[in-house]
């Protein structure tokens, strides 16, 4: 079992960027996922139009705390709304309490802090093209072709990524 | 539970989370908890923090820490300012973790301030007051100190330590240094 913190920008990949919702919901489905969300990420993901009561089904929200304040000073307004330091303090209590947890964040920024600040957390963290290439080869949620539609899908959309990654990540799939 | 008592005790779990370092400075110690008011309702229900000259600052806190009440040895001050865990105070930390260590939001809260001790320790003085005067402007009464740190050059000084250290994100420094 492994529990999934990831900050906003992984939803809002297949809900706004690619528009294919059925694919999240396969991700959120899978049995050895446990998908963590706090208090920030779940108010950016609650003006998506078309999760069509995804979130409330298969995120566990964690709200006792307001996890992302105890990192605000390091980061900057953006990073904050987008759920990086709530991400980033949920991966560090997991890490605390010895589970299993996959941490996915994808700006080069709050990653680089991870990487100096808990190397331990930047172990598991993966970003969200990282993230389905595994869903497809370690978990098999995904037929290759699937896999490697979604991730066409968003080459061509405005997820920022570099084409470069994708595109070794689909020749890593294709095998 | 007497709120002077609850203080003492968040004093206490504060430090024995990293119990053989001690916390660098009473503005350390302030800020921290400051920090963690933010995140958990009940600490903020029992630590008022009001305007300041040096940020968000709690007159009970400042009491509390140098004139406990129910824990009287638990943690000292050095003349260098650092705040200490004793060995009496490892012992009333050891007691209270057997006491609430089985709760899952006590085990969170105990990460919190590990986090926080962890990240917050490692900075000087004006790191920390200048990260507290950007990010918590309402909190702050303007003072010939805030003026000092926020003026460009010595701002786009500590944004750059801060950085080299690796403690702020690329994206803060920006926003530090071009605000």
């Amino acid at each position: 079992m492994h529990n999934i913190i990831s900050d906003s920008s992984f939803y809002i990949c297949f809900l706004g960027d690619i528009n294919e919702p059925d694919t999240l919901e396969k991700i959120l489905r899978f049995d050895s996922f446990t998908f963590i969300i706090g208090s920030v990420i779940e108010k950016e993901l609650n003006v998506q139009k078309n999760s069509n009561g995804l979130l409330d089904k298969f995120l566990n929200q964690f709200d006792y705390y307001e996890y992302g304040e105890i990192i605000k000073p390091f980061f900057s307004l953006h990073e904050i709304q987008k759920g990086e330091t709530e991400t980033i303090v949920i991966s560090y209590i997991m890490e605390n309490k010895k589970t299993n947890y996959i941490t996915i964040i994808d700006d080069k920024s709050p990653r680089e802090y991870v990487r100096k600040n808990f190397p331990k957390i930047f172990d598991n963290l993966t970003g969200t093209i990282g993230f389905l290439e595994k869903c497809y080869l370690k978990w098999a949620i995904f037929k290759k072709r699937e896999c490697i539609n979604t991730l066409e899908l968003i080459n061509q959309s405005k997820f920022r990524i570099g084409e470069e990654i994708i595109n070794e990540v689909i020749y890593r799939i294709k095998g | 539970m007497d709120e002077v008592e609850v203080i003492e005790k968040y004093i206490i779990l504060l430090l024995g989370v990293k119990y053989k370092e001690p916390i660098p400075s009473s503005i350390h110690l302030q800020k921290e908890l400051f920090v963690l008011s933010q995140a958990n309702e009940k600490v903020g229900n029992v630590l008022k923090f009001m305007k300041h000259y040096f940020g968000p600052y709690s007159a009970e806190l400042k009491d509390v820490s140098e004139n406990p009440i129910y824990f009287d040895d638990a943690f000292i001050k050095e003349s260098n300012n650092k705040i200490y865990l004793t060995s009496k105070g490892k012992e009333i930390f050891n007691e209270i973790i057997n006491e609430m260590g089985e709760s899952e939001k006590f085990k969170e809260f105990l990460s919190l301030l590990k986090m926080v001790r962890e990240l917050y320790d490692k900075l000087t003085t004006d790191e920390l007051l200048l990260l507290i005067y950007i990010t918590y402007d309402d909190y702050t009464l303007k003072s010939s100190r805030s003026k000092e740190l926020l003026k460009t050059n010595k701002r786009n000084k500590i944004a750059k330590n801060l950085l080299r250290k690796g403690v702020i994100t690329e994206k803060k420094y920006k926003e530090l240094v071009y605000k």
